[in-house]
């Protein structure tokens, strides 16, 4: 579905440089902190912004820097959320209806009154009366009420509470089911979120892609490791990807944790959240 | 592109009161003899009111959003050229036929073929306004492009001044003072035409501008 090959951006100092795929059937995640280049890179697919160099395939075509301009048909095919970015806010509910019915080959009337009605939405009610959460909500309806093959969310989740979430991430799962070979790429700051529903998970640090793994892989195999100076000294640092120095030592994130498991039993191994993971992506060193 | 159009309409509905508070006013110079005045001032409004359309299209950094709808940059600068002229002749027609109302009411003394020529003029000259005003405003930003347009009117006006300060010194070339004698069918044409020459050129450069243009 979307193929990334050495995708270049800079901004004064700040210089992208991305690959990555997305296949049909998968949702893969990207997480990073602030400013490490998630919108950038969602802008350069939708050729918001223009790369320096890099190659982009989308449903087959070329439409990095030396290809073609993404046309209607494709554009048809996707459904975006930006956490920044949407209808005016002097538009209401039935307005933004009624531009997607005139904007989307294939908009689905009914399906977007039904979630509105589902998420309580407003239809009378002008978007910048709306509460954040109103928002956002809004904006994942109208990525997802027109058959579109590909959806590309950025933050899709930002500024909602704990309930709402999970209201939009089972949209995303009933979208997904709908069709076998839709996809979703999705960023978000609320790693849970993605653990829970993404198969895939790139993680993105200053521009560059800093990990790449399926979230089975990194929920299953990836630990923290606690282990004293004298510890450290003592174990295998073949499988440590990163490490940081703490007061009783050092904490490791390592990938083979059953390797360490049955040949260091009396370390201290923690199964990692992707939250650990991401603190020690970005905050740790490499061994 | 009529998803396009259906979104400025649906903003125009911010614009009702203005709108309301415009045609009121053209309204009262149904009683007022001052020649085809609603049809300028209509017009001119018409004009304000649809290029206000960008500002909302841009505003908490809409156009991100926008821009990944399923339009090209092209359908987007000619849906807003169509738009704006047709604010334009929106406004010019309703002035129109209040300027006739006020002939019909017997509060004007103006022909029907005068009204009928300060309505082609005021389109052609709205026109050329729109081939300044759009490509500002789409390249530069509603503010900025507000903001060089201020300049771009006062820079005129002081040029206009200079010139008429120092015109008794300045022989008036002749083609000017035969400019007077052009049959009225011919400066229309000529204005008509004028426009219709730089929206082209215009839409060219606007249509540059926003392929180049980054959301």
């Amino acid at each position: 579905m979307l193929r990334i090959d050495n995708l270049t951006k800079t901004y004064g100092s700040f210089k992208m440089n991305i690959s990555m795929e997305v296949t049909p059937g998968s949702i893969v995640g990207i997480i990073g902190p602030n400013g490490a280049g998630k919108s950038t890179a969602f802008k350069s697919i939708l050729q918001l912004i223009r790369p320096e160099s890099g190659s982009i395939n989308l449903f087959g075509t070329e439409i990095g820097v030396a290809g073609e301009k993404m046309n209607t048909e494709m554009k048809n095919r996707i459904g975006v959320v930006f956490s920044d970015s949407g209808f005016s806010g002097y538009l209401n509910g039935k307005d933004v209806r009624n531009i997607l019915k005139n904007m989307y080959k294939d908009f689905e009337e009914e399906k977007f009154d039904n979630y509105c009605r589902q998420l309580n939405i407003p239809m009378d009610k002008k978007l910048k009366e709306f509460s954040t959460g109103m928002k956002a909500k809004m904006r994942v309806i109208a990525a997802l009420t027109h058959k579109a093959d590909f959806l590309i969310l950025d933050e899709p989740t930002a500024g909602l509470d704990v309930l709402a979430r999970d209201e939009i991430l089972d949209i995303l799962r009933e979208y997904m089911a709908e069709k076998d070979d839709r996809c979703i790429l999705i960023s978000s700051h609320i790693s849970s979120d993605l653990e829970n529903l993404c198969d895939e998970l790139y993680m993105i640090k200053s521009g560059e892609i800093v990990l790449h793994e399926a979230c089975d892989v990194l929920l299953s195999d990836y630990a923290i490791l606690k282990v004293s100076e004298e510890e450290y000294g003592k174990i295998d640092k073949e499988h440590i990807l990163r490490r940081r120095k703490e007061n009783y030592g050092y904490m490791c994130m390592v990938r083979e944790r059953r390797y360490y498991m049955e040949n260091y039993p009396g370390i201290v191994i923690e199964k990692s959240s992707i939250d650990d993971l991401i603190q020690m992506m970005i905050k740790g060193e490499n061994v | 592109m009529k998803g396009l159009f259906i979104k400025d309409l649906a903003l125009l509905k911010n614009q009702g009161k203005i709108i309301f508070i415009a045609l009121v006013l053209s309204l009262i110079y149904l009683f007022v003899d001052v020649e085809g005045f609603s049809i300028t001032f209509l017009a001119l409004m018409g004009m304000l009111i649809g290029i206000s359309t960008i500002a909302y299209d841009e505003n908490d950094n809409g156009g991100a959003y926008l821009f990944s709808m399923p339009f090209t940059v092209k359908q987007y600068c000619i849906e807003k050229y169509l738009f704006v002229f047709g604010g334009i002749l929106f406004g010019a027609l309703f002035g129109y036929a209040v300027s006739i109302g006020s002939i019909l009411l017997g509060k004007s003394g103006v022909t029907y073929a005068s009204l009928f020529e300060t309505f082609i003029v005021a389109i052609g000259l709205f026109g050329f306004m729109e081939s300044f005003l759009l490509p500002l405003n789409l390249g530069f930003g509603p503010e900025k492009g507000r903001n060089i347009a201020a300049v771009i009117a006062g820079l005129i006006l002081a040029a206009v001044f200079l010139f008429r300060s120092f015109a008794g010194n300045i022989p008036v070339p002749e083609f000017i003072t035969k400019l007077q004698d052009v049959p009225d069918f011919v400066f229309t044409t000529v204005t008509i035409a004028g426009a219709a020459v730089m929206l082209t050129v215009s839409f060219i450069i606007t249509n540059t501008i926003m392929r180049k243009k980054e959301f």
